[in-house]
């Protein structure tokens, strides 16, 4: 190859200069922030006042309910989306007339933004305008009912996207497979078990993985719907961040409880870094 | 015939029931777009109004009426959209190739690029809302377009090196013996052999542009801001327009419309191409 050496390095430069510029830098710049205090009004007067942020944080009991909520918003979403998701590719993994179409419109909830899927249901749940709250005869975003209406929310929208992974990987299933369990007598349950699941494993693990992940970041639809309340019952970590920003103005404080998340989110991160790295090779 | 019987039952058993879940999945947009349609004296009736004469007073109001800027919403996140998918393209090929290619920083690339995916978006905007400040980048589309590519850059990477490490050496090893540059060879010979995965990836990016909320919702306060962060603004302490918001939520989901009806076949392709190849 005549290709010069460092021609090579040029064609990565752009997206290497908008990551550092864009992301990297400003999280540097983010660490700096953490350590002084900083108020929106006061941006450009920082004054170093060592770990405090990071105590106020951790001392901070909204912080510590905002965490706690998240965790278990996380947990059960993920986990019943991908329950959901498996029942579906199972439903759809059979000969359907139609099916294209009828794909289409399952896609159809996870491509809308969560913003937008956030205001439809202000309108649904509406006390005097929502057809759901009519027909239930009761309000789903007082405090009793609000965090299974979140959860179930989220369930309608990610489900359509545990389904896509899983139903491409019951196409990955050899078909012999079946049809030898077949032979041998196997029932369905038994084929579910002992051939399917070990065969679509590493699919239900990235759907664990991004619906975790992704799930645990959650601002947009519930920030639309119920700005974290009513009181701070549905603030997620994400949401508790940004009133911390922009409404309470402390950007040191927030700062430092940015780098605590991403402290927290490492953690998997990692694991499932070294996971995919052991897979491919 | 009893067999027979019995299939066909079955049968439409199945697809009562694949209606009934569609419904229930998109039972939100369904009502959003029966909702744009009604009077308001048909919104607030109750018992809810399943049947009903359709107008578009709230379309037009949303369109042409003083006093809604929701023209200008749209307006912007089209441009938002569009610039960011070129943008991210014209970053992420050069780069997707070098590192099919040559893979000029060692190991595997993927899992440094994956790592930086994952990284919350609040750990790095705080920081950006005071840098921008700084810049007077603030409330311009500019700034929404430099942050979204930066989001979105991973995702096509991803794509874009596995369409490229699909392409035979073979095919430019031809170009490079009458010496042409690398970029002539990225423009003539690998951008119409890896068209499909490029469309693909900024169908992706497009998306996910449009839907973008949160960034949005800090860093634009009037000049810029797109559908997600304008469609809210319809709840006020005063009132809602329900009609007018309802109609807004429809125009704003067009896009995706067409998106998912016309192009599912990339949209499949670049979501299980970039999951599973995670």
């Amino acid at each position: 190859m005549i290709t010069k050496k460092s021609t090579k390095y040029y064609l990565i430069l752009p997206l290497f200069a908008i990551f550092f510029g864009l992301m990297i830098f400003p999280t540097v710049f983010g660490w700096y922030l953490s350590f002084n205090e900083v108020f929106l009004s006061t941006f450009n007067k920082p004054i170093f006042n060592g770990i405090e942020n990071y105590i106020n944080v951790l001392s901070d009991r909204m912080f510590a309910k905002s965490l706690i909520f998240t965790f278990r918003f996380t947990i059960i979403t993920t986990l019943i989306e991908l329950i959901i998701g498996l029942g579906l590719a199972i439903l759809f993994n059979r000969k359907i007339q139609g099916k294209r179409f009828f794909i289409s419109f399952l896609l159809l909830p996870m491509m809308v933004a969560p913003a937008l899927i956030g205001v439809m249901y202000r309108l649904i749940l509406n006390e005097f305008v929502g057809p759901v709250s009519y027909y239930l005869g009761k309000s789903l975003l007082v405090s009793q009912y609000v965090i299974p209406t979140v959860i179930i929310i989220d369930v309608l929208q990610w489900s359509p996207f545990a389904f896509l992974i899983l139903y491409a990987a019951l196409q990955t299933v050899p078909k012999e497979h079946y049809e030898a369990a077949s032979i041998e007598g196997a029932g369905g349950t038994q084929k579910f078990w002992y051939i399917t699941l070990p065969q679509i494993r590493p699919f239900i693990i990235i759907v664990l993985l991004i619906r975790g992940i992704d799930s645990f970041k959650t601002f947009d639809m519930i920030n639309v719907l119920t700005s974290g309340g009513p009181g701070s019952m549905t603030t997620t970590v994400s949401i508790y961040i940004y009133k911390l920003a922009f409404q309470s103005a402390n950007i040191g404080k927030s700062a430092a409880a940015s780098l605590l998340l991403l402290l927290i989110f490492s953690l998997p991160l990692t694991l499932a870094l070294r996971k995919i790295y052991r897979e491919r090779s | 015939m009893h067999k027979r019987f019995r299939r066909r039952l079955s049968s439409i058993l199945l697809y009562t029931i694949i209606i009934i879940i569609l419904f229930a999945f998109n039972f939100p947009i369904i009502s959003s777009v029966l909702t744009s349609l009604k009077t308001n004296a048909d919104i607030s009736s109750s018992p809810p109004k399943w049947i009903f004469k359709p107008i578009l007073t709230h379309y037009r109001n949303v369109l042409y009426a003083y006093g809604y800027d929701f023209k200008k919403f749209f307006l912007n996140s089209i441009i938002i959209s569009l610039a960011t998918s070129l943008l991210v393209i014209i970053i992420t090929l050069p780069a997707a190739y070098s590192i099919a290619r040559f893979n000029p920083l060692g190991g595997n690339p993927l899992v440094m690029v994956l790592s930086l995916r994952l990284v919350p978006i609040l750990v790095f905007i705080i920081p950006i809302f005071i840098l921008f400040k700084y810049l007077s980048l603030l409330d311009t589309k500019l700034s929404l377009i430099l942050m979204n590519t930066v989001i979105n850059a991973p995702l096509s990477l991803l794509l874009l090196v596995g369409f490229v490490q699909d392409i035979p050496k073979s095919i430019e090893e031809a170009a490079r013996i009458d010496s042409a540059s690398t970029l002539a060879i990225i423009w003539h010979i690998i951008l119409p052999l890896v068209f499909p995965g490029i469309a693909a990836a900024a169908c992706l990016v497009f998306i996910f542009t449009w839907n973008e909320y949160f960034m949005s919702l800090i860093l634009s306060f009037q000049k810029s801001i797109p559908v997600t962060v304008g469609s809210a603004l319809f709840i006020t302490a005063w009132e809602v327009k329900w009609g007018e918001m309802a109609a807004a939520i429809t125009l704003s989901i067009i896009p995706v419309l067409i998106f998912i009806f016309f192009l599912q076949k990339y949209l499949v392709l670049a979501f299980t191409a970039g999951a599973v190849k995670e």
